[in-house]
Protein backbone atom coordinates (compact mmCIF):
# COMPACT_ATOMS: atom_id res chain seq x y z
CA UNK A 1 0.00 0.00 0.00
CA UNK A 2 1.23 3.18 -1.10
CA UNK A 3 1.18 6.51 1.29
CA UNK A 4 1.33 9.68 0.47
CA UNK A 5 2.39 12.04 2.93
CA UNK A 6 2.04 15.81 2.12
CA UNK A 7 3.67 18.47 3.78
CA UNK A 8 3.10 22.08 4.10
CA UNK A 9 4.90 24.74 6.36
CA UNK A 10 3.32 27.06 8.09
CA UNK A 11 4.44 30.53 10.21
CA UNK A 12 2.99 30.90 13.62
CA UNK A 13 0.11 32.37 12.87
CA UNK A 14 -1.34 29.58 10.47
CA UNK A 15 -0.67 31.24 7.00
CA UNK A 16 1.41 29.95 4.42
CA UNK A 17 5.10 30.26 5.11
CA UNK A 18 6.37 30.47 1.60
CA UNK A 19 4.15 33.20 0.44
CA UNK A 20 5.14 34.89 3.48
CA UNK A 21 8.63 34.08 2.68
CA UNK A 22 8.11 35.36 -0.35
CA UNK A 23 6.49 38.85 0.61
CA UNK A 24 9.60 39.24 3.18
CA UNK A 25 12.36 38.98 0.33
CA UNK A 26 10.14 40.62 -2.02
CA UNK A 27 10.02 43.72 0.74
CA UNK A 28 13.83 43.48 1.37
CA UNK A 29 14.79 43.69 -2.01
CA UNK A 30 13.22 46.82 -2.41
CA UNK A 31 14.87 48.21 0.15
CA UNK A 32 18.53 46.77 -0.95
CA UNK A 33 17.65 48.47 -4.36
CA UNK A 34 16.53 51.91 -2.95
CA UNK A 35 19.72 51.76 -0.57
CA UNK A 36 21.81 50.34 -3.33
CA UNK A 37 20.45 53.68 -6.10
CA UNK A 38 20.85 56.31 -3.54
CA UNK A 39 24.82 54.89 -2.60
CA UNK A 40 25.14 54.90 -6.67
CA UNK A 41 23.65 58.51 -6.95
CA UNK A 42 26.17 59.75 -4.35
CA UNK A 43 29.06 58.03 -5.95
CA UNK A 44 28.23 59.08 -9.69
CA UNK A 45 27.62 62.54 -8.90
CA UNK A 46 31.22 62.62 -6.54
CA UNK A 47 32.89 60.87 -9.85
CA UNK A 48 31.67 63.76 -11.91
CA UNK A 49 32.72 66.34 -9.67
CA UNK A 50 35.92 64.98 -8.76
CA UNK A 51 36.93 64.45 -12.80
CA UNK A 52 35.92 67.43 -14.12
CA UNK A 53 38.55 70.27 -14.86
CA UNK A 54 35.83 72.65 -14.40
CA UNK A 55 32.49 71.09 -12.28
CA UNK A 56 29.91 73.55 -12.11
CA UNK A 57 27.50 71.52 -10.45
CA UNK A 58 24.77 70.96 -12.96
CA UNK A 59 25.19 67.50 -14.74
CA UNK A 60 25.90 66.22 -11.27
CA UNK A 61 22.55 67.16 -9.86
CA UNK A 62 20.75 65.66 -12.83
CA UNK A 63 21.98 62.28 -11.76
CA UNK A 64 19.48 61.41 -9.09
CA UNK A 65 17.85 58.20 -7.83
CA UNK A 66 14.27 57.19 -8.38
CA UNK A 67 11.84 54.29 -8.25
CA UNK A 68 10.89 52.66 -11.76
CA UNK A 69 8.94 49.58 -12.40
CA UNK A 70 10.80 46.51 -11.12
CA UNK A 71 13.34 48.39 -9.03
CA UNK A 72 14.99 51.77 -8.74
CA UNK A 73 17.64 53.56 -11.05
CA UNK A 74 19.79 56.14 -11.26
CA UNK A 75 19.78 59.04 -13.68
CA UNK A 76 16.44 59.37 -15.89
CA UNK A 77 17.52 59.17 -19.42
CA UNK A 78 14.40 61.33 -20.64
CA UNK A 79 15.60 64.23 -18.53
CA UNK A 80 19.15 63.64 -19.26
CA UNK A 81 18.51 63.86 -22.62
CA UNK A 82 16.58 67.24 -22.50
CA UNK A 83 18.62 69.26 -19.05
CA UNK A 84 22.05 67.88 -20.02
CA UNK A 85 22.01 66.99 -23.10
CA UNK A 86 25.63 66.60 -23.26
CA UNK A 87 25.81 64.20 -20.59
CA UNK A 88 26.43 61.01 -22.91
CA UNK A 89 29.51 63.30 -24.97
CA UNK A 90 30.72 64.48 -21.37
CA UNK A 91 31.34 60.69 -20.56
CA UNK A 92 32.15 59.11 -23.60
CA UNK A 93 34.21 61.88 -25.06
CA UNK A 94 33.53 63.32 -28.75
CA UNK A 95 34.78 64.91 -31.51
CA UNK A 96 31.72 67.55 -31.14
CA UNK A 97 28.88 68.13 -29.36
CA UNK A 98 25.92 66.96 -32.10
CA UNK A 99 27.79 68.13 -34.75
CA UNK A 100 31.43 68.93 -35.21
CA UNK A 101 34.06 71.35 -34.22
CA UNK A 102 33.92 73.03 -37.52
CA UNK A 103 31.32 76.16 -36.31
CA UNK A 104 32.03 79.35 -34.87
CA UNK A 105 31.59 80.06 -31.31
CA UNK A 106 29.07 82.74 -30.27
CA UNK A 107 30.21 86.01 -29.07
CA UNK A 108 32.03 85.74 -25.84
CA UNK A 109 35.18 85.30 -24.08
CA UNK A 110 37.11 82.24 -21.82
CA UNK A 111 36.56 82.36 -18.01
CA UNK A 112 38.25 79.99 -15.90
CA UNK A 113 38.28 77.49 -18.69
CA UNK A 114 34.89 78.09 -20.18
CA UNK A 115 33.45 79.83 -23.08
CA UNK A 116 31.28 82.42 -21.23
CA UNK A 117 28.31 83.95 -24.08
CA UNK A 118 28.05 87.24 -24.15
CA UNK A 119 25.32 88.84 -26.15
CA UNK A 120 22.20 86.96 -27.61
CA UNK A 121 23.88 87.58 -31.47
CA UNK A 122 26.42 87.30 -33.68
CA UNK A 123 29.86 84.71 -33.60
CA UNK A 124 32.99 85.35 -32.19
CA UNK A 125 35.11 84.19 -35.05
CA UNK A 126 36.96 81.74 -32.62
CA UNK A 127 36.85 77.74 -33.40
CA UNK A 128 37.29 75.35 -30.87
CA UNK A 129 39.76 72.74 -31.62
CA UNK A 130 40.31 70.64 -29.42
CA UNK A 131 37.67 67.41 -28.42
CA UNK A 132 36.02 66.99 -25.27
CA UNK A 133 37.76 64.49 -23.20
CA UNK A 134 36.26 61.51 -21.75
CA UNK A 135 35.16 61.63 -18.49
CA UNK A 136 34.00 57.61 -18.00
CA UNK A 137 32.36 58.74 -15.15
CA UNK A 138 29.08 56.10 -15.56
CA UNK A 139 32.04 53.04 -16.39
CA UNK A 140 34.07 54.21 -13.38
CA UNK A 141 30.82 54.64 -11.45
CA UNK A 142 29.63 50.99 -12.15
CA UNK A 143 33.96 49.86 -11.42
CA UNK A 144 33.10 51.70 -7.86
CA UNK A 145 29.98 50.16 -7.22
CA UNK A 146 31.01 46.35 -7.94
CA UNK A 147 32.75 47.04 -4.85
CA UNK A 148 30.41 48.69 -2.66
CA UNK A 149 27.70 46.48 -3.15
CA UNK A 150 28.54 43.76 -1.19
CA UNK A 151 29.49 46.57 1.60
CA UNK A 152 26.42 48.27 1.23
CA UNK A 153 24.34 44.97 1.34
CA UNK A 154 25.95 43.55 4.38
CA UNK A 155 24.78 46.84 6.03
CA UNK A 156 21.34 46.21 6.23
CA UNK A 157 21.47 42.93 7.79
CA UNK B 1 63.65 56.91 -15.10
CA UNK B 2 60.41 55.17 -13.69
CA UNK B 3 59.92 51.56 -14.64
CA UNK B 4 56.73 50.94 -16.46
CA UNK B 5 53.62 50.87 -13.53
CA UNK B 6 50.87 47.98 -13.79
CA UNK B 7 48.40 50.10 -15.60
CA UNK B 8 51.25 50.84 -18.26
CA UNK B 9 52.28 46.95 -18.36
CA UNK B 10 48.30 46.50 -18.30
CA UNK B 11 47.57 48.53 -21.80
CA UNK B 12 50.45 47.36 -23.59
CA UNK B 13 49.74 43.91 -22.62
CA UNK B 14 46.09 43.98 -23.86
CA UNK B 15 47.82 45.56 -27.06
CA UNK B 16 50.01 42.98 -27.50
CA UNK B 17 47.61 39.89 -27.13
CA UNK B 18 44.93 42.21 -29.23
CA UNK B 19 47.41 42.65 -32.12
CA UNK B 20 48.41 38.95 -32.04
CA UNK B 21 44.60 37.90 -32.36
CA UNK B 22 43.91 40.37 -35.09
CA UNK B 23 46.59 39.11 -37.00
CA UNK B 24 46.06 35.37 -36.38
CA UNK B 25 42.10 35.86 -37.28
CA UNK B 26 42.85 38.28 -40.01
CA UNK B 27 40.72 40.38 -38.84
CA UNK B 28 40.89 43.41 -41.39
CA UNK B 29 38.94 46.31 -42.80
CA UNK B 30 36.94 46.31 -45.78
CA UNK B 31 40.41 46.94 -47.81
CA UNK B 32 42.61 44.13 -46.38
CA UNK B 33 44.09 46.18 -43.21
CA UNK B 34 44.67 44.65 -40.21
CA UNK B 35 42.71 46.65 -37.71
CA UNK B 36 45.70 48.69 -35.66
CA UNK B 37 45.40 48.91 -31.74
CA UNK B 38 46.43 52.00 -30.32
CA UNK B 39 47.23 52.60 -26.29
CA UNK B 40 45.28 55.76 -25.18
CA UNK B 41 42.63 57.96 -25.90
CA UNK B 42 42.56 60.03 -29.37
CA UNK B 43 44.60 63.02 -29.19
CA UNK B 44 45.69 63.50 -32.21
CA UNK B 45 44.57 63.83 -36.14
CA UNK B 46 46.47 60.66 -37.46
CA UNK B 47 44.35 58.29 -36.35
CA UNK B 48 42.80 56.03 -39.25
CA UNK B 49 39.12 54.49 -39.32
CA UNK B 50 38.55 51.63 -38.26
CA UNK B 51 40.95 51.52 -35.10
CA UNK B 52 40.50 50.11 -31.43
CA UNK B 53 41.96 52.53 -28.47
CA UNK B 54 42.55 50.81 -25.22
CA UNK B 55 43.49 52.53 -22.03
CA UNK B 56 43.46 51.91 -17.78
CA UNK B 57 40.87 54.79 -16.86
CA UNK B 58 41.50 54.51 -12.74
CA UNK B 59 41.45 51.23 -10.20
CA UNK B 60 39.73 50.37 -7.17
CA UNK B 61 41.94 48.97 -4.36
CA UNK B 62 39.64 48.04 -1.65
CA UNK B 63 41.23 45.96 1.24
CA UNK B 64 41.50 42.33 0.91
CA UNK B 65 41.95 40.89 4.23
CA UNK B 66 41.25 42.89 7.99
CA UNK B 67 44.94 42.56 9.38
CA UNK B 68 47.37 43.61 6.91
CA UNK B 69 47.45 46.10 4.35
CA UNK B 70 47.05 43.84 1.11
CA UNK B 71 44.83 45.03 -1.26
CA UNK B 72 42.34 43.91 -3.91
CA UNK B 73 42.99 45.86 -6.76
CA UNK B 74 41.06 46.32 -10.29
CA UNK B 75 42.11 48.11 -13.04
CA UNK B 76 39.08 50.11 -15.24
CA UNK B 77 39.94 49.58 -18.52
CA UNK B 78 37.76 51.42 -21.51
CA UNK B 79 38.39 49.99 -25.13
CA UNK B 80 36.97 52.42 -27.75
CA UNK B 81 36.16 50.29 -31.14
CA UNK B 82 36.55 53.63 -33.82
CA UNK B 83 34.36 51.80 -36.81
CA UNK B 84 33.68 52.98 -40.04
CA UNK B 85 30.54 51.37 -40.85
CA UNK B 86 27.58 50.30 -38.65
CA UNK B 87 24.88 47.85 -40.33
CA UNK B 88 25.90 47.34 -44.07
CA UNK B 89 29.42 45.19 -43.77
CA UNK B 90 28.75 45.33 -40.02
CA UNK B 91 31.98 46.52 -38.94
CA UNK B 92 31.03 47.62 -35.86
CA UNK B 93 29.12 44.76 -34.71
CA UNK B 94 31.26 42.64 -36.00
CA UNK B 95 34.53 44.03 -34.52
CA UNK B 96 32.57 44.29 -30.82
CA UNK B 97 31.25 40.98 -30.62
CA UNK B 98 34.73 39.63 -31.74
CA UNK B 99 36.69 41.49 -29.19
CA UNK B 100 34.36 40.83 -26.50
CA UNK B 101 34.69 36.97 -27.26
CA UNK B 102 38.08 37.06 -27.81
CA UNK B 103 39.16 38.61 -24.07
CA UNK B 104 36.77 37.05 -22.27
CA UNK B 105 39.03 34.58 -20.98
CA UNK B 106 41.44 37.28 -20.42
CA UNK B 107 45.04 37.82 -21.49
CA UNK B 108 48.71 37.36 -20.76
CA UNK B 109 49.91 40.23 -18.39
CA UNK B 110 53.59 41.02 -18.96
CA UNK B 111 55.65 43.45 -17.22
CA UNK B 112 57.50 45.69 -19.72
CA UNK B 113 61.17 46.75 -19.24
CA UNK B 114 62.43 50.06 -21.29
CA UNK B 115 65.68 49.78 -22.96
CA UNK B 116 67.10 54.17 -23.65
CA UNK B 117 68.60 52.80 -26.68
CA UNK B 118 65.57 50.97 -28.35
CA UNK B 119 62.75 52.44 -26.54
CA UNK B 120 60.05 51.35 -29.06
CA UNK B 121 60.79 47.64 -28.32
CA UNK B 122 60.71 47.43 -24.51
CA UNK B 123 61.63 44.06 -23.64
CA UNK B 124 58.84 41.82 -21.58
CA UNK B 125 58.82 38.94 -19.76
CA UNK B 126 55.33 36.81 -18.42
CA UNK B 127 54.28 37.93 -15.05
CA UNK B 128 50.70 36.72 -14.54
CA UNK B 129 47.61 36.66 -15.82
CA UNK B 130 44.79 39.11 -16.57
CA UNK B 131 41.25 37.92 -15.99
CA UNK B 132 37.81 40.68 -16.33
CA UNK B 133 34.19 41.29 -15.95
CA UNK B 134 32.13 43.24 -18.63
CA UNK B 135 31.15 46.57 -17.41
CA UNK B 136 29.27 47.71 -20.27
CA UNK B 137 29.23 46.64 -23.83
CA UNK B 138 27.13 49.20 -26.03
CA UNK B 139 27.26 51.35 -29.02
CA UNK B 140 28.18 54.91 -28.15
CA UNK B 141 24.99 56.43 -29.12
CA UNK B 142 25.74 60.97 -29.62
CA UNK B 143 23.03 61.73 -31.73
CA UNK B 144 22.53 62.70 -35.37
CA UNK B 145 25.55 64.41 -37.24
CA UNK B 146 28.40 63.51 -35.34
CA UNK B 147 31.79 63.30 -36.68
CA UNK B 148 33.00 60.69 -38.45
CA UNK B 149 34.70 59.35 -35.56
CA UNK B 150 32.00 59.29 -33.59
CA UNK B 151 29.45 57.68 -35.74
CA UNK B 152 30.55 54.38 -35.50
CA UNK B 153 31.77 53.72 -31.77
CA UNK B 154 31.25 51.07 -29.90
CA UNK B 155 32.57 50.82 -26.61
CA UNK B 156 33.34 47.96 -24.01
CA UNK B 157 34.56 48.81 -20.68
CA UNK B 158 35.84 46.41 -18.39
CA UNK B 159 37.57 45.54 -14.70
CA UNK B 160 40.26 43.68 -15.04
CA UNK B 161 42.65 42.21 -11.96
CA UNK B 162 46.24 40.36 -12.40
CA UNK B 163 46.55 36.79 -10.73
Amino acid sequence: MAISVRVSIRDKTGKDFRTTEIARISSMSKLDTERLARACEKVIQQTIMTKSAHPTGHLASKFLAGSIPNGWGVGDIATLDTEVPYWNHVDKGSEGIGANWNHFLPKGFWFNGQWVVDGEEGFSGIKPKTPIQALNYISETLAQMQSLTPIILKQGK
Amino acid sequence: MLTWGLSKNLENSLKYFLDTKIALHSVTDIDGNLIPVRVGRKEDDNWTLPCISVYVESKVASRLEIGTNNRDETHLIIIDIYASSEGGEGERLDLSDWLSSIINDGWIYYTYTVNVSTPESPTKADAGWASIDFLTNTRVNLGQNVSEFDQHRHRISVNAWIT
